[in-house]
């Protein structure tokens, strides 16, 4: 894959012990994210979505396999040695309420980064927490001295924006960050994260359930379906022309603003039940939904392989463009 | 103490005009905009009243105009309250009850003000470790604290008076050590509770020790309950100190107790009730009035918690 | 059973460190053990005696060798002599426990027969008038020790009424109601202590209950009020309470104490204040054993009870 990548997931997994035994909640992902990129990362709620964003910051470290960052393996190294990375690796989380400590102050919600990290003087970090409230659009002069529970959950996630920006990271990890809030607020807060990845030369790794939220913010999709990778591709690409019955499926239920064109020709939409992540299907996990699955499907699970340039997919009998 | 309480509990009226808010202050309740001590109503403040009364008077019963609670007048016997120059009356040996129930607060409150606050600290720290590491340091900590609570407190408190002596300082951390268990449940309870929330996964993000996430991401959230349960625990510590002065084991004040005053009127209750009677109604009161704080701001900070 | 296995995994911990604490008890004592126990003994300078107390303790044994052998006699029953009185330990326990377990059963019962009705009608008209007028009592009595409520009763009913002995206990052999008038004060101080507990729990369940869709079921098949409060509403929202039941055993132990000891009554609270005024160490030692082994088999108690009447406690993980 690209040679410019700044982050590099390899074979990861990630298990849990439960009282019935292990259970993956992600299983051999394997993706890289150039710099300044931004990757759409989505699939239903349990796919393993959040787990892959925060193996990547090692929270919990994944059972198995790589996180290559900036040439570094983090699964490596000794927890000593994350903390100086931590600086460029940050997570926006998806309920801004709950990131943010109700007892403390929003400046020091703020400059919490800073002082783990042991940057500048007080007075250093306080120009700096106003600074990242001003590009966030907080203002600084009403809003440090407050606590998280005075601001609406538009703001809030403004303010753990900002925490996450003041160390200047390179990458950061947004876990669904605009899902908890209000339609209107959205558009604000993904304009405010393009802003952001223009000004600061962010890479973002977004994670959304909702495939219309990442369709405008990101360069390249991954979508995910029982913690494994299905299919990966540049945006425009993976709209126009999905390979995997599931990306079509989740492609055809986005809802559309032309009422009268109903006869718009079939529409793939996604019918069943997610089975159980704790036993998941034989061969490929989707096939239980597909409608186009045939024997090989219940036998054999298809590998992540490359259909062109840019388009990986992990399905035995692709849609063809 | 007030100053502190009044601090976390702090919660600010409306302010601020961005349209973001708006959503939001519709969703809260308007309730929950009152300041707080609009809130906690009048048996609070009645209870707070008579709590500062009875505190005042005991750091004060030396220079008030009260008699020695010692000094015996064969002359005044068993006198009734309300009578001239003993407001509530005179005991069988003609010592005046209001200066014995002052001089008796004294003890009670002396343990009070002490014992459940290293409960408190004590319990701070099992707690936060239990919730926040869970695994084998939480049951740890669990059979640490089942296995104080096999010991039922009054008997505890006696037992450890009896075999190290009966002496202040043993009587404090007695009781301290039996007030542990209930600390610690709300503790862990909390801590597990906040752990959970994204901010402690956030701090973790940036490379927060365990130490620093729990110091200062958990404790301020997990002390709020914590200290509610500190006026139960005073209560506690009164109602054990009372029973075991009542039975005569363990501690001997050299001044009055609350519980002894009871015992020592029991004897007469036939003849005059209003010796056991009087300092029965102060105990009770300065439960009640524990109680009825705690309740409060355990209901305040409740509402608190939901509407995070 | 997985949380059974669990609860008694935990409770085996709970039993040694408890045993343990109680036996090192006597071995925590300022100065000599030997001088603790012939305080005023004219003979503590008897050198042959002092050698057989030590011997009769094992003294002369290491700390863990002497705590095994200690809990093997305790297995058999064996809890050694009062060095006051001379007496078996354990003969002194059996003669007492059936007075203080009389004592208790009675109050628990009181107690619940007290508690029930009042929780579900509490629980039924929740934020309304009546239940105001019940939590509000519940919450003045528990700012009244027992030993006062003790005090009170015996001035209400004995001194001012007359209707009952104000101490003193009658065996059964008197006939039932000799021995029962004895009890009754207790019951109702000891009881009544417990109530508000009580109350409180199955309040809460009951509301909780109350919200469930199949009650709002039942309401709509048009059964009647009480049937659906008793019949379908009760059964589970006790759980709480059978927990707390198990956890309130620390409490009562030691309301029984002040209350055996208000009433002269001969049971173990009793012989406990007495040894502790007599500086009888090991009687002490044996009833603090004893206690907190009651303790822990009460909880274990509880808990298989509890997994008996619910099911669903082996799948909930996280119970502690």
């Amino acid at each position: 894959m690209a040679d410019d990548s700044i982050l590099s997931v390899k074979n990861v997994s990630v298990e849990y012990l439960t009282e019935s035994g292990r259970f993956a909640a992600i299983q051999n992902m394997n993706f890289d994210l150039g710099e300044g990129e931004t990757l759409g990362l989505v699939g239903e709620s349990g796919c393993g979505k959040s787990t892959t964003g925060r193996a990547i910051l090692q929270l919990p470290r994944p059972t198995s396999g790589q996180v290559v960052f900036d040439s570094v393996d983090l699964t490596r190294i000794p927890q000593r040695d994350m903390r100086p990375i931590r600086r460029r690796l940050q997570i926006i989380f998806q309920d801004p309420v709950s990131s943010l400590n109700p007892r403390r102050k929003v400046k020091d919600i703020v400059a919490e980064p800073l002082v783990i990290a042991g940057v500048g003087t007080r007075s250093d970090r306080d120009a700096k927490v106003r600074e990242v409230l001003s590009a966030v659009g907080v203002d600084p002069d009403i809003s440090m001295d407050r606590r998280p529970h005075q601001f609406s959950g538009g703001q809030c996630q403004r303010i753990c924006i900002a925490r996450a920006l003041i160390l200047e990271p390179t990458l950061i990890v947004c876990d669904e960050p605009v899902s908890a809030l209000d339609v209107s607020v959205q558009a604000q807060i993904l304009n405010l994260l393009e802003d952001m990845k223009a000004r600061y030369g962010l890479t973002l790794l977004f994670i959304s359930h909702d495939l219309a939220v990442v369709k405008n913010i990101s360069d390249r999709v991954a979508v995910m379906y029982l913690g494994k990778l299905c299919e990966i591709a540049d945006s425009g690409r993976i709209y126009d022309s999905p390979a995997h019955p599931y990306t079509a499926g989740l492609i055809a239920s986005i809802p559309v603003f032309d009422a009268g064109s109903s006869g718009r020709g079939e529409r793939a939409v996604l019918a069943g039940e997610i089975p159980s992540p704790l036993s998941p299907p034989s061969g490929c996990r989707f096939r239980t939904r597909c409608r186009f699955a045939q024997q090989k499907c219940r036998e054999e699970e298809p590998p992540l392989r490359q259909i062109d340039e840019r388009h990986h997919v992990a399905c035995h009998f692709p849609l063809l463009a | 103490m007030a100053r502190f309480v009044q601090n976390l509990l702090r919660r600010p009226g409306p302010s601020g005009s961005e349209s973001e808010r708006a959503a939001q202050d519709a969703r809260e309740t308007t309730r929950s905009h009152q300041p707080w001590w609009t809130r906690v109503g009048l048996p609070f403040w009645l209870s707070l009243g008579w709590l500062v009364l009875i505190g005042l008077s005991a750091i004060l019963a030396d220079i008030l105009p009260i008699d020695d609670p010692l000094s015996t007048n064969l002359d005044t016997l068993f006198m009734t309250p309300l009578s001239e120059g003993h407001l509530l009356g005179t005991d069988a040996v003609g010592r005046d009850m209001l200066s014995r129930a002052i001089h008796g607060a004294r003890i009670s409150l002396q343990l009070a003000f002490t014992a459940p606050f290293l409960s408190l600290l004590v319990g701070l720290v099992l707690g936060l470790s239990a919730g926040y590491f869970r695994g084998r340091v939480d049951t740890a900590v669990s059979i640490f604290t089942d296995s104080i609570l096999a010991f039922p407190n009054i008997v505890g408190v006696m037992v450890i008076l009896f075999f190290f002596g009966a002496s202040l300082p043993v009587m404090i951390l007695a009781l301290a050590f039996f007030g542990i268990p209930a600390e610690v449940r709300v503790a862990r309870a909390n801590t597990i509770l906040f752990s959970g929330r994204e901010f402690v996964m956030a701090a973790r993000a940036l490379g927060a020790s365990n130490l620093r996430i729990m110091v200062r991401e958990l404790l301020p959230n997990v002390i709020v309950p914590m200290l509610s349960l500190v006026l139960f625990g005073m209560s506690i510590v009164i109602i054990i100190e009372g029973s075991l002065a009542f039975l005569g084991v363990g501690f001997p004040p050299p001044t009055p107790s609350w519980g002894k005053m009871i015992a020592d009127g029991f004897e007469d209750i036939s003849r005059a009730p209003h010796v056991t009677l009087v300092p029965a109604a102060v105990m009770f009161l300065t439960i009640l009035s524990l109680n009825m704080i705690g309740d409060s701001l355990r209901a305040l900070t409740d509402v608190k918690a939901s509407s995070l | 059973m997985a949380y059974l296995r669990k609860r008694l995994l935990h409770l085996i911990p709970v039993f040694f460190l408890v045993t343990f604490a109680s036996f090192t008890l006597v071995n925590l004592l300022p100065g000599d053990v030997v001088d603790a126990i012939l305080a005023d003994d004219q003979a503590a300078n008897d050198p042959e005696l002092r050698r057989q107390i030590k011997a009769d303790l094992g003294l002369d044994k290491p700390l863990l060798v002497r705590y095994v052998v200690w809990l093997g006699d305790l297995s058999q029953g064996d809890l050694g002599r009062s060095y006051i009185t001379g007496k078996k330990i354990g003969d002194l326990l059996v003669q007492r426990i059936p007075v203080t377990l009389q004592l208790m059963v009675m109050s628990l019962v009181f107690a619940l027969l007290l508690a029930v009705p009042l929780g579900i009608l509490s629980g039924y008209r929740s934020n309304r008038a009546i239940d105001r007028w019940i939590s509000g009592g519940a919450f003045g009595i528990v700012a009244i020790p027992p030993f006062v409520t003790a005090i009170l009763f015996i001035w209400v009913f004995a001194v001012l009424l007359d209707l009952l002995p104000a101490a003193g206990h009658a065996p059964m052999f008197f006939g039932v109601w000799q021995n029962l008038k004895y009890f009754i004060l207790p019951m109702l101080a000891i009881g009544l202590s417990e109530v508000p507990i009580f109350l409180r729990v199955l309040r809460v369940d009951m509301i909780t209950t109350l919200q469930e869709d199949y009650i709002a079921l039942a309401r709509a098949k048009g059964l009647s009020t009480p049937y659906i409060l008793f019949r379908h509403a009760l059964r589970p929202s006790l759980f709480t309470l059978v927990t707390v039941l198990g956890l309130q055993v620390g409490r009562l132990i030691s309301g029984l104490v002040i209350v055996e000891n208000v009433f002269a009554l001969p049971g173990i609270g009793k012989l406990l204040i007495d040894a502790i005024d007599a500086r009888d160490v090991l009687v002490v030692q044996a009833i603090v054993t004893f206690s907190a082994i009651a303790y822990v088999v009460i909880n274990l108690t509880v808990d298989v009870l509890y997994a008996i009447l619910d099911p669903r406690v082996s799948q909930r993980p996280g119970m502690a």
